[in-house]
């Protein structure tokens, strides 16, 4: 099977949906001439001219109310924001216009826009380049929230979420941009909502998305070889909806679970899917969830600072132990939990 | 009066009696529908935020006077004259602000988010001047696609100082997309006067500063009004980008139903109520047609009749019930 | 009739202040003009009237305090007559009850009726409840327990391994592997029962199962093991006036029962209260009215004035020489009233009405008068406005066109004194050395001991019948 790099598998699935359906536009800020700030859409406007790529002004709300008045008006557009930092400027555009449109105006509006934006920290980009706002958008009733860990998976949810009809933010990890995996030569849409078991095993479950999917599946490796575990490890895909059943089950099995994110703990991702799974399957917990997350602060730019306030493996792999009733002769790595 | 000032349908210079009826009923259907709404928020049928038109009606007549019907219109809260003059139906706008499920928007929306697709109504928006992008976004499909079509964008003075306009001024002039940018100035934004907010006190001056055609017109005033919104609107048909319309005009009420307007002094109130275009249509169809009191009085009847029905209409009806409260968060596959 | 109600002026309003009306009642009015300055939660707003024809009622003046949506005036739109007003909505408005200790009864009959409505316990459920022990808590994760509980496993006197002593599923694997046959724990009696009332039940040799619980989950509470014990509830809540009595058992055939109306049940409330709550004492005064009843005829004829009103003025009169007693008690305050509102009892075809003159001290004998037969006009057409209902602060009650010696009536709330006038019959006095026969009114106030003292009422009766007594001086 061909490899494929994250960023190429974005950049074709990008180019096969616009072949596909005339009504696909692309804008932003630098996408069209410069190519994207990351490259993801290089040789797009060569391919389909400039009235269906184009470059727009340092407008991050006019970007969004445009992708929805044109959604409106029957296209199905699919603006870049450079980075998810600068979705703060169009927040009101995508939780107080976009999200809500078809709600309010009682069904009667249709906005098939899917908004890309790169994110993720750990690059000394400082804390205004560094956030992570899935939680903000999850928190959304009307959108629906990607954030693909492979390639594959990239290419297949993005023509789902681009052909899908409802608001879509389509989330990407800057440090997956040059990770290559095996794509399969036809990617059909793979459905939205659904997690991925990535890992079989019984004794803990752990959870992760985008880069901490990743994350997980080191700690899961480090588990089996050092304390003789069995893991599992589920990639959420979809925050929004979020794929509860898989999680449940697996949790039903393993009686222990671990959620890594790579946000602050306060009202994120993790927060959601524990709540919910301590709902659902409170009887078959043997510990309380664990969760993994970054430190509740701004990201700093000092480069082992900043490492230090990001989930890494043996982070899981502590939670992970913790959650198992496994102690361990080893220094634990210092607890980081608010 | 100048007669080039008419401009109205039919040869050019010829004034049509039956179309300057029109006017009026189109004025005193909005002017009246505002007053009853007044009644109705007054005895608890409508609630929350409550936005009258009462004063402003020449500008909406005027503006959307030679609109096709397959334009869009798109605008703020105080939207219930739009969606009356687009052709929504008195009843279901009134339901709407009832909450009740026959509105157009099945109660969801509320006076302030008014929508009707199939009449080019595109929506009443709360938030200032978050309107503007989405109407560019209107505009750049309808350039995309080729169409026959333009974008009647309204907004009041206070959305020209928020960033969200001027991003979507900049973006609808740069691409040349059909949008008509149309500001009343009606002076107040809530009780913050131009003058204390803006440092560009000419609205005009702020649509030029984007390069593009920007007229100052009497929104008091049908015939002036609908005579520059013929211009712009022809512009952007033809391709030739947006046009700024700044129509200077008054509200008679306060912002909301809660304001009592203290901000403003009786006097001033009075001064524009002079101006009202009610008695400015009369006279313009006295002063060249044979036309009686009883003519006048029909289509108050004939409003008075359509209204009447609106308010049983909806106190006919009743909101959703609970259970359907999930329903169009999204498109179901 | 176009009902104008108090507007809704912003959406967090409930109550509206009416500062002042703009217009009068018989004014005419038209669609724009403004009736009235409104004070909303926020700010002071004008009220538009959407109606054109003439102000026809004013039914909340300047200063009123209004609920949202209730009326506060109306309008006769053109066309319309003279108000025909809805006589069981006019009836419903006349008895509107006075916020007065009386309130107590309702609140308490309803809190008996939510009591009685408690439902049925639950039905007892298959899985036998979780024993637990007072103080002792094993910490056991959810799984654990659940495996304990499929396993067989006692984990209370296990030692669990995870943080914090936590029993976890390997915990309760190695024990059921370990092949010790799990007791069952005792059982402690399942019944659901409150301690207190177990060991009362106990005590008395009643079985448990015989009782019905009425607590949460059907819990034996210990009301219910009393009640079983003694067949009553145990007296908690005050009993309304109309259960202390014992219910009527009738006959068919023997009498005709009907619903008294809802002015009647109001009143029967009032006066049992009234009678229950305040402590009355009487004092009576005997009035020499001879030279009064002399003037009875020209006074009708000159002024169009009537011995009750005479009466009344006098009240009036002696009020004002004595403003201690145009007072209230209510609840630890004393509500001293800026003006004397005259109430008088008025016998109408629906029964006992109080109306009131408000602000009677600005009256004179002639206009009093005058406004009197207008008043008891309107309360025997059920027509009196909200003013003519509202807090007597003063009432009188003339039973004297019967030939009554004397009587007691029971206080009438606000007001503190009810004054009595019983029939002016002839009677030996002493004049000087001799006896002669002179017309003698007795006047009996009823007092409000809470606020009234024996002093307060004698002093108000001596200056009442000072000035009765001298009808040149007060009636001129």
């Amino acid at each position: 099977m061909p490899k494929l790099s994250y960023r190429d598998a974005i950049n074709q699935a990008l180019a096969e949906e616009m072949e596909r359906d005339e009504s696909v536009v692309v804008f932003g800020e630098d996408v069209a001439e410069y190519e994207g700030s990351f490259k993801v859409t290089r040789g797009l406007l060569k391919r389909f001219g400039p009235k269906r790529v184009f470059d727009t002004p340092i407008s991050e709300a006019a970007i969004v109310g445009m992708a929805t008045g044109a959604a409106l008006g029957g296209l199905r557009p699919v603006p870049e924001l450079m980075t998810v930092n600068f979705a703060y400027v169009a927040m009101d555009q995508i939780l107080n216009h976009l999200a809500l449109m078809r709600y309010m105006f009682g069904g009667q509006a249709t906005l098939p826009v899917t908004i890309r934006m790169p994110g993720g920290g750990g690059h000394q980009l400082g804390s205004q380049h560094s956030h992570s706002a899935e939680a903000l958008f999850v928190h959304t009733a009307g959108l629906k929230v990607v954030y693909p860990a492979t390639p594959a998976d990239a290419k297949a949810l993005l023509k789902a979420s681009i052909r899908d009809d409802n608001p879509v933010i389509f989330l990407e990890h800057e440090g997956l941009y040059n990770f290559e995996d095996d794509v399969p030569e036809n990617v059909a849409p793979a459905a939205l909502g659904k997690a991925a078991l990535l890992r079989e095993g019984k004794d803990v479950t752990l959870v992760g998305y985008g880069a901490m999917t990743h994350v997980a599946l080191e700690a899961a490796e480090q588990l089996v070889k050092e304390d003789g575990v069995s893991v599992e490890v589920v990639d959420l895909r979809t925050l929004r909806p979020w794929d509860k059943e898989v999680v449940a089950a697996s949790v039903a099995k393993t009686h222990r679970m671990v959620v890594v994110a790579e946000s602050p703990p306060t009202c994120g991702i993790a927060a959601e899917v524990a709540a919910n799974i301590y709902e659902i399957v409170f009887d078959e917990l043997d510990a309380p969830i664990e969760r993994v997350s970054s430190a509740d602060v701004p990201l700093p730019y000092a480069k082992d600072l900043e490492q230090s306030c990001i989930p890494h493996a043996p982070d899981v792999v502590h939670a992970a132990r913790k959650a198992m009733n496994i102690r361990t002769e080893t220094v634990e790595p210092e607890t980081r939990d608010v | 009066m100048e007669d080039g000032e008419r401009g109205l349908c039919g040869d050019a210079g010829q004034v049509n009696k039956r179309e300057l009826l029109e006017v009026y009923y189109r004025l005193k259907l909005a002017r009246d529908f505002e007053t009853r709404v007044a009644e109705q928020y007054a005895k608890g049928r409508i609630g929350g935020f409550c936005h009258l038109y009462t004063g402003e009606e020449a500008v909406a007549v005027g503006a959307l006077w030679h609109l096709h019907a397959d334009d869009y219109v798109i605008g703020s809260y105080r939207d219930h004259a739009y969606y009356l003059i687009r052709g929504g139906d008195p009843g279901r706008c009134m339901a709407e602000l009832f909450g009740h499920a026959d509105g157009p928007c099945k109660g969801r929306g509320g006076s302030m988010h008014l929508f009707d697709a199939d009449i080019g109504f595109m929506g009443g928006y709360a938030i200032v001047g978050g309107m503007c992008p989405i109407g560019v976004g209107l505009g750049l499909s309808i350039q995309y696609k080729g169409e026959d079509r333009v974008v009647l964008c309204s907004f009041g003075d206070g959305a020209t100082n928020q960033g969200v306009y001027h991003e979507a001024l900049n973006m609808a002039c740069l691409y040349k997309l059909p949008v008509v940018w149309v500001c009343e100035n009606n002076k107040y934004a809530i009780g913050t006067s131009v003058q204390r907010s803006s440092a560009e006190r000419s609205m005009a001056a702020k649509g030029k500063a984007y390069d593009m055609p920007s007229y100052v017109v009497d929104g008091m005033d049908f015939f002036k009004m609908q005579s520059v919104a013929e211009r712009a609107v022809a512009d952007a048909r033809a391709g030739k980008g947006p046009s700024f319309i700044e129509a200077q005009c008054y509200r008679y009420r306060g912002h909301s139903m809660s304001d009592p307007a203290t901000y403003r002094s009786k006097e001033e109130v009075a001064y524009w109520k002079k101006r009202d275009p009610i008695p400015k249509i009369k006279a313009a169809v006295r002063h060249d047609f044979e036309v009686s009191d009883d003519e006048f009085e029909e289509i108050d009847r004939k409003v008075k009749k359509a209204l009447d029905a609106a308010v049983a209409f909806a106190e006919a009806g009743k909101e959703l019930p609970p259970e359907r409260v999930y329903e169009d968060v999204y498109v179901e596959e | 009739m176009y009902e104008i109600t108090m507007p809704k002026l912003s959406d967090s309003m409930e109550v509206g202040k009416i500062i002042r009306w703009l217009v009068k009642e018989g004014d005419a009015v038209r669609a724009g003009d403004v009736l009235a300055e409104v004070e909303s939660d926020k700010a002071a707003m004008e009220l538009e009237c959407f109606a054109d024809g003439t102000l026809a009622e004013i039914v909340h003046g300047d200063g009123s305090e209004v609920a949202v949506g209730e009326t506060i005036g109306r309008i006769a739109e053109e066309g319309e007559g003279a108000p025909a007003e809805d006589e069981e909505e006019k009836e419903t408005q006349a008895v509107k009850p006075e916020p007065i200790v009386g309130q107590l009864v309702p609140e308490e009959e309803e809190e008996k009726e939510k009591k009685a409505q408690v439902p049925a316990p639950a039905p007892v459920d298959e899985k036998p409840p979780a024993v637990r022990r007072a103080g002792e808590h094993a910490a056991i994760s959810p799984y654990a327990r659940k495996l304990a509980a499929e396993t067989g496993v006692e984990y209370e006197r296990l030692k669990g391994s995870g943080p914090g002593g936590r029993i976890v599923a390997a915990d309760i694997e190695k024990a059921a592997a370990g092949g010790k046959a799990p007791e069952r724990p005792p059982d402690e009696g399942g019944a659901n029962i409150e301690p207190l009332a177990r060991s009362v039940l106990e005590r008395y040799g009643a079985a448990i199962e015989s009782v019905v619980g009425t607590g949460p989950e059907g819990q034996i509470t210990l009301d219910d093991a009393i009640k079983a014990l003694t067949g009553r509830s145990p007296a908690r809540v005050k009993p309304s006036p109309d259960e202390e009595l014992p219910p009527l058992d009738l006959q068919p055939g023997e009498a005709d029962v009907t619903e008294a109306p809802f002015r009647l049940k109001t009143l029967a409330r009032i006066v049992t209260a009234s009678k229950h709550v305040i402590p009355h004492f009487y004092v009576t005064r005997g009035v020499d009215v001879t030279a009064l009843l002399k003037r009875k005829g020209d006074l009708k004829e000159s002024l169009g004035v009537t011995l009750t009103h005479v009466i009344m003025f006098a009240c009036v009169e002696a009020l004002k020489k004595n403003p201690g007693v145009n007072r209230s008690y209510e609840r630890g305050k004393i509500i001293a009233w800026k003006n004397v509102n005259l109430g008088l009892a008025v016998d109408t075809d629906d029964g006992l009405t109080v109306a009131v003159l408000p602000d009677a001290q600005t009256l004179s004998l002639k206009d009093m008068a005058a406004r009197t037969k207008d008043l008891v006009e309107k309360a025997r057409a059920g027509k009196l406005s909200a003013a003519e209902r509202r807090h007597p602060t003063f009432t009188v009650t003339n039973l004297g066109m019967y030939d009554v010696e004397h009587f007691q009536p029971i206080v009438n709330p606000p007001s503190a004194i009810t004054l009595a006038v019983a029939s002016a019959l002839p009677a030996p006095i002493i004049r000087g050395p001799s006896i002669a026969i002179a017309q003698v009114m007795r006047l009996t106030a009823s007092c409000d001991h809470r606020i009234i003292s024996g002093v307060d009422a004698a002093r108000f009766l001596r200056d009442l019948a000072d000035l009765l007594e001298d009808p040149d001086t007060l009636a001129g």
